[in-house]
């Protein structure tokens, strides 16, 4: 099955054809927020458009088409493979992962049961981002920081929704095609979008993928089984994840990490990349945007060391 | 006279096996829930142990169950991950009542294994639990209902049956 019919099978019937007329190329969507009693908002081809009541795509809210709260719950239900209570784990999360590594953010009511959450139910809204892959993307980033010539510690910056995954996926393709072992924690299935254990991203030859493991743990697994030569997590922040990177990376392990920012600033702010960046731990800053689309490259810093 | 004779034993015997019928429907009725509930406990064992998907559960118990749940559990399974757009509610409905349409089923019996498929798989782990054990409640229920029913109806319904007969014999006599 392709790509766009295992994505767009999710939605129920009359508002998946709705869906599916107005992004005719699925490479430009980019991403579907759904809201109760709410209109339907795309982003296609970087323009932001509302579903018509009886189709086609309109720039205003009104005659759009209103979300129900029974279409969520439908939309929860295939998304879940009609399995809410197998999906529970990631929902306390507020994401879901679909094959294809598209992942779907959901906002509810959340459940607790002595004082930790169980369950989030009346979903209220879905985001619906769809992952792609551009191969030879990252090829500007691996050429400018001569990484399979001088392998380094590359950290790659910038703000939601901007290309960060996308970047970094190509970035181990190329890596991992170039000789190099590459270990991946793929804590939300999105880089590799395992789905029933098969990788459904090219992430090249010698790749190994820890699927829906939490960072920390995922790093440890793979410095003690997998001696891998780079190791890459998306989206790092806490103390945890840069304690075990600075682990990883006194192993003589290289790091491919993301994480969000804007700029060297704001990034030098935060108390645990902060320290990492000025303690010299990377080789490599790449700054990310959608100034001319999502993935423009904004800057690649490289730092001698 | 040997008409007589033949035509009223056959009397007799049809309305005597009325009778009998009447008994084996409330059997066959016992037998059907009976196997209902076996499915609907391996389906929360599935559900429970191996946290499958209810596709998956679903096709996995058909295999084990048998009697009309069998084929009902696989082509429910397959027509989940047909993936037609179809709420599941109404999905399931069709499917129970293409296969939940014996005569000796009551309509609360249908009734209830569709309330289970409204809700199945469409609630937390925790809730997910209190529905099956409501489905497999009412079942208990009504097979207790049945088997003391059963006892003392079976015996009676054919031996009024017989009586009728005769007295229809007797009537025409």
């Amino acid at each position: 099955m392709k790509d766009k019919e295992l994505f767009f099978r999710v939605f129920p019937k009359e508002l998946r054809e709705a869906l599916m007329a107005v992004a005719p190329d699925f490479r430009k969507l980019q991403e579907i927020r759904l809201r109760a009693c709410l209109p339907v908002l795309f982003t296609y081809d970087n323009e932001e458009w509302f579903l018509g009541q009886s189709g086609g795509q309109i720039r205003t809210g009104e005659r759009a088409w209103m979300m129900t709260g029974e279409a969520l719950k439908e939309i929860l239900a295939f998304l879940s493979n009609y399995s809410v209570y197998a999906v529970e784990q990631d929902l306390r999360q507020g994401f879901l992962t679909m094959p294809g590594g598209h992942r779907v953010g959901v906002c509810g009511k959340l459940v607790r049961e002595n004082g930790q959450p169980r369950s989030l139910r009346e979903i209220s809204s879905m985001n619906f981002r769809v992952a792609h892959s551009y191969p030879g993307c990252a090829g500007e980033v691996v050429g400018r920081l001569s990484l399979l010539t001088k392998p380094g510690n590359v950290l790659l910056v910038s703000p939601p929704g901007c290309g960060k995954t996308t970047m970094l996926r190509d970035i181990i393709r190329m890596l991992s095609e170039g000789g190099q072992t590459v270990g991946v924690v793929d804590e939300r299935s999105e880089i590799a979008a395992s789905y029933q254990g098969v990788r459904g991203q090219n992430l090249g030859p010698r790749t190994d993928v820890l699927d829906a493991t939490p960072k920390v743990l995922g790093m440890q697994m793979l410095l003690r089984s997998m001696a891998p030569d780079y190791i890459a997590v998306d989206e790092i922040g806490g103390d945890e994840d840069v304690r075990e990177l600075r682990n990883a990376m006194h192993s003589g392990c290289h790091l491919v990490v993301t994480c969000h920012g804007s700029d060297k600033a704001e990034l030098l702010q935060k108390r645990n990349i902060g320290g990492m960046i000025s303690d010299g731990c990377f080789q490599g800053i790449v700054y990310l945007s959608r100034r001319n689309g999502v993935g423009t490259i904004e800057g690649v810093e490289r730092i001698a060391g | 006279m040997l008409g007589k004779i033949v035509g009223s034993m056959l009397v007799i015997v049809a309305c005597g096996g009325g009778g009998i019928l009447i008994g084996q429907q409330m059997r066959r009725r016992y037998d059907t829930l009976s196997e209902g509930r076996r499915a609907v406990q391996l389906l929360q064992a599935q559900i429970r142990t191996e946290g499958s998907s209810l596709p998956e559960a679903l096709r996995e118990t058909g295999e084990h169950c048998g009697g009309i749940y069998k084929e009902m559990f696989r082509e429910l399974s397959s027509e989940m991950l047909l993936f037609r757009g179809e709420p599941v509610r109404s999905l399931w409905g069709e499917v129970a009542e293409r296969h939940l349409t014996e005569p000796y089923l009551k309509e609360e019996d249908a009734a209830q294994f569709v309330l289970l498929g409204e809700q199945l798989g469409m609630t937390d782990r925790k809730m997910q639990e209190t529905i099956l054990e409501r489905y497999l409640e009412y079942t208990d229920h009504e097979l207790a209902e049945l088997l003391t029913e059963m006892k003392d109806k079976t015996r009676l319904y054919r031996n009024l049956g017989f009586l009728f007969g005769t007295f229809v014999t007797i009537l025409l006599l």
